[in-house]
């Protein structure tokens, strides 16, 4: 979801060590022709491979840069771990246990349906204290969602749907999509050099470097620049799917959008019509992706009476 | 003879890639190895981050796997055909390096870039650290999604 009421700003100290960092790996690359003479210079240097055992890292390495499928689901938890703080810095959470507990198992119902039903330790859905109308996720499956997004939800179809839309971004990896190649490579590269042996101070520095700069291009991402509309397609397209697989109504997701729509100000501003699209064109687009589905026969009571039970003060 | 030389070709090669089809690695901290591809079915085994699994057989998300002496199904979203290693040989550097073919445990990003990140950046992992240890109750999980007879769990494709 990116519709929001008001966009919280990253911290000037993020991105000024972001700015450092950037200007850190211009000056590596200024000095070296490839990533992988970086990695291979450092790994000679401190002994931990040999001359010929470089020459042919060197050789292999710089024909396959590295990008986003190749981070491991360790690397993505830990990252998704770093968005996660970062988001926490720019949001109380709101810690209704009820609330958060039927949150969670809504949520981690959905993931089940999913194409990407475990991640290395698992979805986990929490509340934030706002009123803004937003939903963020990290790759590690840091679900967040506002009380205000949750406010205007009228059944649990409807949270699904909003549920089912951050997990499809999970899914389709569009955070990870944000790191810049380079700091992948550089990443990896380095871990691979020092895979035989305990990493030294330099190693974890240089890592460190690379963490933080693709942690600040996946909150630019989140908080700035917003998902292109490629990936919001895809993330409700996802959404769509998992809705349906689950047994619910995907036109809880048009439901929602629309609800979204009455109460945002999409003429608020040029960046916001660029980066997000509209809830209008979503929800055409969905309508379209649901074409003429027809609502499964099942009995309602049972989500009407949760629903209510766990949001009703919300 | 030159068709004959192709067959067998043809055999070298289809047998090279069952063989290296026939074991996966769980990518994830740690997994279930179910009796039957659901989510909802009994668990036979957990298996860790790293172990090497034999495979049987796929089925739509689902991969059936002998795992010490126990045969049963374990969701394709946490295995992967790389071969994963804790302690890495020259070999495996340069492999992991080049090809991709094998990926480090605790290598690149990790606990230990974590908290130099989080010491640099005066983060604060608390709340993180909170929200992780939510939402593991397995039998509520289940029973939240058996009460509204919708159709969770049954299969991840």
């Amino acid at each position: 979801m990116s519709t929001r009421t008001r966009r919280p700003h990253l911290p000037r100290v993020i991105s000024l060590a972001a700015g450092i960092a950037m200007l850190a790996i211009s000056a590596l690359l200024l000095s070296c022709s490839t990533l992988a003479d970086i990695g291979t210079a450092v790994g000679v240097q401190q002994g931990t491979i040999s001359e010929s055992q470089a020459a042919s890292i060197k050789q292999t390495a710089s024909a396959v840069e590295k990008s986003f499928q190749d981070i491991t689901p360790e690397q993505e938890y830990y990252l998704g771990r770093a968005v996660g703080a970062v988001i926490l810095s720019q949001y109380k959470t709101y810690d209704n246990q009820k609330a958060n507990d039927y949150v969670n198992y809504l949520g981690q119902s959905l993931a089940l349906v999913s194409d990407r039903p475990i991640l290395y330790l698992g979805y986990r859905f929490q509340i934030l204290n706002s009123d803004d109308l937003n939903a963020l996720s990290t790759p590690s499956g840091l679900i967040f969602i506002t009380r205000g997004l949750l406010r205007l939800a009228t059944s649990e179809a409807e949270v699904a749907a909003i549920l089912a839309h951050e997990i499809g971004h999970i899914e389709k990896k569009h955070a990870l999509k944000a790191i810049k190649n380079s700091r992948i490579t550089a990443a990896l590269t380095s871990a691979a050099l020092t895979g035989a042996q305990m990493a030294t101070n330099q190693d974890v520095a240089q890592l460190t470097e690379a963490f933080g700069g693709s942690v600040n291009d996946m909150t630019q991402q989140l908080f700035n620049s917003g998902y292109s509309r490629t990936a919001e397609t895809e993330a409700d397209e996802s959404g769509v799917t998992i809705l349906e697989r689950a047994g619910y109504d995907p036109r809880a997701l048009v439901n929602i959008l629309q609800a979204m729509r009455a109460r945002s100000k999409p003429s608020s501003g040029v960046d916001f019509t660029r980066t997000h699209p509209l809830p209008a064109d979503r929800i055409t687009d969905v309508q379209k992706t649901i074409g003429n589905y027809k609502a499964p026969g099942y009995d309602t009571a049972v989500t009407k009476q949760r629903f209510e039970q766990a949001l009703s003060g919300i | 003879m030159k068709a004959r030389f192709l067959g067998l070709l043809l055999l070298a090669l289809t047998a090279g890639i069952t063989y290296a089809q026939s074991e996966m690695s769980v990518t994830v901290k740690e997994t279930q190895v179910r009796e039957r591809p659901s989510f909802l079915a009994k668990v036979l085994a957990t298996v860790q981050y790293g172990d090497r699994l034999t495979v049987l057989g796929k089925q739509s998300g689902w991969v059936q796997v002998q795992a010490g002496g126990q045969q049963g199904w374990v969701s394709a979203s946490a295995l992967t055909e790389k071969k994963i290693v804790f302690q890495a040989g020259s070999t495996d550097v340069s492999k992991t390096a080049s090809s991709g073919e094998v990926a480090l445990a605790g290598r690149g990003f990790n606990k230990e870039v974590e908290s130099k990140y989080a010491t640099e950046k005066n983060l604060d992992y608390s709340g993180v650290d909170r929200i992780e240890r939510y939402g593991k109750d397995t039998n509520a999980l289940i029973a939240f999604m058996q009460a509204a007879k919708l159709h969770f769990g049954e299969g991840g494709n």
